[in-house]
């Protein structure tokens, strides 16, 4: 497996173009955070069963350990080094921070991901859905509550009926 | 000795406020490196080659073939380390042999438990390394393997360890077996106890085995100088434990190596100890590259410590008027594959909330063939207390009585001497139940197939030693240094403290985290310690600070030292005060008080003796104890035996919560962990000693579906011993959750199961079965 | 004389001894007092343990000192996570 060809793959990345080499069977977070050094994606598992490694891919939620890093070819990639705009942190980021909602902040990435995805599928959703969205997203230090009033909260100010 | 302390702070303008983490920004837009985020040119990826046995004599490794393969640059085994010996681990904060801890990182002669580490390799590639970890050839000779404790126990059963002859035994068996602890901790008279008791109650609890599920794996990345200089990046607990810790395992010497904490995702007690980190050490000085090792999650799950399974037998007596008479229990837990449990705590502090005269616990801890255990929260509590709080429910149902009410009669207060001998100064059990007796929660009523559950804990909370540095930079803010992994906003904490005694806006003070070369050393981020030590040190070097300002000031104004007061980070002398009475007519002159402010002095620092740095360090003899309440309302649906945790409540005593929203995480985080436990969380084996389920999907974690909004309330009785009245928070909340959930649970189904977890198919056979 | 008291743990080498009164001010000179007394109660098994001085828990107490009406409490080792 190790002495195959690496494959050459183009793809956009935070709305910028990339490439990059990989082996074939090499997953896309793999790739992000080693071949790209964008570490800001997390690996907890490589199995699909975190969260901790979501990127948007197509407009889609989608767990990078899932994807085969060729699969990015012509396919348009958000991660979270690209949520916060011209240094101005997103009101899902902005949120966490105000409610402490994270500890050691691992899955927070994926968190904010997801949220993202969320709200803008389903700009004031109960808090009911707000937890069964973020199912995926495993959490060990905060037991989600903080990371619930957070995302509620952030969906308020996106909506305009909060203050940011 | 019956020392002088100085008056606890109560009156406070910095702590006890929100402010936003200062290493928040970097962890919500990815930036914050923590142990798998380092890569380095040349840089070489570490793969361990694990024991597919669980119990195995190893007869040879031959690398010959995995070598072959081009790009694979440097091969290790125990060969590669020192022989442990008898040597114990020095400094260590309880005794460990070497020739206990070794073995995990490289097993040596003999594999104890399935994926137990036996060679590593480093190659070009993390896919290389895996190929090449497959080509290592090792020959083992099987032995029999035991997985149950009281199999272990029987005469028969196969001998982990020839030389393990029973400790806590007087005088000690001369024939080794697994039963490597049995002691017993008494006092009062038992039987008395129980004869004047008008109620007893008695039951078996079980506990299983589970992990603390840290969302990160163990990673780090070493990398050598020309002086033969090993550094260690590494996500961990303590980066000064790592650095002794690699030290005596690997015999590179102390000073030689540097190791510099990343963010830590996740610990818990699992990342108190070392894995990978002394592996990546050897690799990196054998091929002369910087060498990453970070464990799959299935690593994880099978070859890192999990936490003891235990089997309590608790026994309580008790007058119908609720005095509690007699506490009798009997724990059995187990270790692992080597000697490691926390069976001293769980038998010490079993029964820790309850003023009985009549006593008596026994702990046993018995070895199998699994993985290690290693700390998870409060190590040992969580076992012994499921059962007694249980059981203590128990006896207020037999009794008609409230269950708190019932806690308030018996609970232990300043002056009262627990089973561990150490008379309670001020503490804030009575205070907690109070609370969860007023609280909206307790009054709510419940539906058909709900049930509530009331728990009360205790945690000892540890004190150890701590180092901090504060510079002052020229335009007056402060870089506080300390040797903390943060793992639960600390940092945020350290900044609130120096804010606090300088009297200066938080967002001026930089906290870091540095490694072990730039600052003096720091025991663990673990214990409950952080805030209270480490904070210690930050509070004496901050104070030390003040000092040396004052004093500055007083040679600028050419005053006396003690005519200088500091205020809301300014110097300010008041000279001429005392003159008003003397001189009249010179009173308004000589009363304006001069001012000099941080930022002023700081610019002038070079011309007044120098750059103005702090140093503290201590071994702080300071900490007490925690306790905790909490209420959980459940429902169970009798067709498919699934659990909903309607509503949740936790109420502990934090002493001074410097960071509350941080506190308060501390409380939510620990009780879902114990939810968790609880319901879900259980280790499986397979007859093999293979682990079933070793991964997420498979041990299955509390997820934000499982959960309703975790309610918390913090009582403040300050520690008597400390500066500003800090208790360490962060781990007693997992000792109440499980007997609070559980006595809700079995209150909603109409049964009592008491062997956890209480999963869907559990409750319906039991509820089958009433 | 500053009194020592032994957990039921430890009265197995003070013979059922649960109490002492001890000349010592000093912890150095308490090991020694101790291990003269009870010569089962060696330093390796004093070692084991940490000591509370007035409830005060001390690790590493090397140095300690304490006063003639202070209460000794030795207290097995444990470690937090």
């Amino acid at each position: 497996m190790s002495t195959q060809k690496k494959t050459h793959v183009s793809t956009t990345i935070n709305g910028e173009p990339c490439e990059f080499l990989c082996e074939p069977q090499q997953i896309l977070s793999d790739v992000l955070r080693t071949n790209l050094n964008m570490t800001g994606t997390k690996e907890g598992c490589t199995t699909g069963d975190c969260g901790a490694c979501s990127v948007i891919l197509d407009g889609a939620l989608v767990c990078s350990c899932l994807v085969l890093a060729v699969e990015a070819e012509n396919r348009s990639i958000e991660t979270i080094e690209g949520i916060a705009e011209d240094g101005k942190l997103h009101p899902i980021q902005q949120k966490l921070l105000e409610h402490a909602a994270l500890q050691c902040g691992i899955c927070t990435p994926g968190v904010v991901i997801a949220s993202k995805v969320l709200l803008e599928k389903n700009p004031d959703p109960s808090e009911e859905q707000v937890r069964y969205w973020l199912a995926g997203n495993l959490c060990r230090c905060t037991g989600y509550d903080k990371i619930i009033r957070a995302v509620l909260d952030a969906g308020a100010v996106m909506r305009g009926e909060a203050r940011s | 000795m019956n020392q002088q302390v100085k008056p606890v702070k109560t009156d406070f303008k910095y702590v006890g406020t929100r402010p936003i983490r200062p290493d928040g920004p970097d962890k919500v837009t990815g930036r914050a490196k923590y142990g798998a985020d380092l890569n380095l040119p040349g840089m070489l990826f570490g793969h361990i080659v694990r024991s597919p046995h669980a119990h195995a004599r190893i007869k040879s490794i031959d690398f010959t073939e995995a070598l072959k393969l081009p790009g694979v640059l440097a091969t290790m085994c125990a060969d590669d380390l020192p022989d442990p010996g008898d040597r114990i681990l020095p400094g260590a904060e309880i005794e460990m042999k070497l020739k206990d801890i070794s073995p995990i990182i490289m097993a040596r002669d003999k594999v104890l438990f399935h994926a137990q580490a036996v060679a590593a390799v480093a190659a070009t590639s993390a896919s290389l390394a895996a190929e090449a970890a497959k080509l290592v050839r090792v020959e083992y000779e099987v032995l029999p393997h035991v997985l149950d404790v009281h199999a272990a126990m029987r005469d028969d059963a196969p001998l982990l360890h020839n030389d393990m002859f029973t400790q806590g035994m007087n005088p000690p068996p001369t024939t080794p077996s697994n039963l490597s602890v049995d002691f017993t901790m008494d006092m009062g008279d038992l039987a008395a106890g129980f004869a004047e008791a008008d109620v007893v109650v008695e039951r078996t609890y079980r506990v299983p085995m589970c992990h603390q599920g840290y969302i990160e794996p163990h990673a780090a990345v070493a990398r050598t100088d020309g002086n033969g200089r090993v550094e260690i990046w590494c996500c961990t607990q303590g980066h000064f434990m790592v650095r002794s810790m690699t030290a005596e395992i690997t015999g590179i010497e102390l000073g030689k190596i540097k190791v510099i904490a990343s963010e830590i995702g996740g610990g818990f007690g699992g990342k108190t100890t070392v894995y990978g980190e002394p592996v990546a050490a050897v690799l990196a000085l054998k091929s002369g590259r910087p060498v990453k090792i970070v464990m799959s999650r299935e690593e994880v799950f099978r070859a890192t410590g999990p936490v003891s399974s235990a089997e309590t037998r608790v026994r309580i007596g008790a007058k119908n008027d609720g005095t509690i008479t007699a506490i009798e229990t009997d724990i059995l837990m187990e270790s692992g594959a080597y000697s490691s449990s926390p069976i001293m705590p769980s038998t010490m502090f079993a029964a820790a909330c309850y003023r009985c005269a009549n006593m008596r616990s026994r702990g046993r801890e018995v070895l199998t063939n699994k993985a290690k255990v290693w700390a998870y929260r409060a190590p040992g509590a969580p076992q012994s207390i499921m059962a007694v709080e249980c059981a203590i429910n128990e006896v207020a149902e037999r009794l008609g009585m409230d269950p708190i009410d019932l806690r308030l009669k018996n609970a232990v207060e300043e002056g009262d001497v627990p089973l561990f001998g150490l008379p309670f100064l001020a503490i804030g059990l009575k205070k907690a139940l109070q609370e969860a007796k007023n609280h909206p929660h307790y009054r709510a009523p419940l539906q058909a197939n709900q049930g509530r559950g009331v728990a009360a804990a205790f945690w000892i909370n540890a004190g150890m030693q701590s180092s901090a540095t504060i510079n002052v930079a020229a335009d007056g803010s402060l870089h506080v240094l300390t040797g903390n992994p943060d793992i639960g906003g600390s940092r945020a904490s350290m900044a609130l403290l120096a804010a606090e005694v300088l009297g200066i806006p938080v967002e001026t003070v930089h906290p870091s985290v540095v490694d072990t070369d730039s600052v003096g050393y720091c025991d663990t981020t673990g214990g409950s310690r952080t805030t209270l030590a480490t904070g210690g040190a930050v509070i004496q070097a901050a104070e030390m600070l003040v000092a040396e300002l004052c004093k500055r000031a007083a040679a600028i104004w050419n005053v006396n030292f003690d005519d200088v007061e500091w205020s809301d980070g300014k110097a300010i002398a008041r000279i001429g005060a005392d003159l008003e009475n003397l001189m009249e007519g010179t009173a308004a002159a000589a009363s304006a008080p001069k001012v000099l402010t941080l930022a002023e002095l700081a610019a002038m620092a070079g011309a007044t003796g120098g750059p103005l740095c702090a140093v503290a360090t201590l071994h702080a003899h300071n900490a007490q104890p925690a306790f905790a309440v909490n209420i959980c309302d459940a429902a169970v649906d009798r067709e498919t035996g699934k659990v909903d945790i309607l509503r949740y409540t936790c109420i502990q005593d934090a002493g001074k919560a410097v960071h509350p929203a941080y506190v308060e995480g501390q409380m939510q985080g620990g009780a879902v962990q114990g939810i968790g436990w609880a319901l879900n969380e259980e280790y499986i084996y397979n007859e093999k000693g293979e682990l079933d389920n070793a991964g997420f999907l498979d041990y299955r974690i509390p997820v934000a579906s499982d959960l309703p909004m975790i309610d918390t309330v913090i009582v403040e009785v300050p520690n008597p011993l400390h500066p500003f009245g800090i208790r360490g928070v962060g781990e007693v909340p997992i000792c109440p959750p499980m007997p609070a959930v559980v006595t809700a649970v079995n209150q909603a189904a109409g049964v009592r199961v008491c062997d956890l977890p209480l999963t869907p198919p559990k409750l319906l056979a039991a509820i089958d079965a009433a | 004389m500053a009194k020592v008291i032994f957990s039921s743990q430890l009265q197995r080498y003070t013979d059922g001894v649960r109490e002492l009164e001890v000349a010592a001010s000093k912890y150095q000179d308490l090991v020694a007092e101790l291990s003269q007394r009870f010569p089962a109660m060696t330093t390796a098994v004093i070692d084991k343990y940490a000591i509370a001085i007035d409830g005060v828990i001390n690790q590493m107490p090397l140095l300690a000192r304490f006063d003639h009406d202070s209460e000794l409490v030795f207290i097995a080792r444990i470690a937090g996570g």
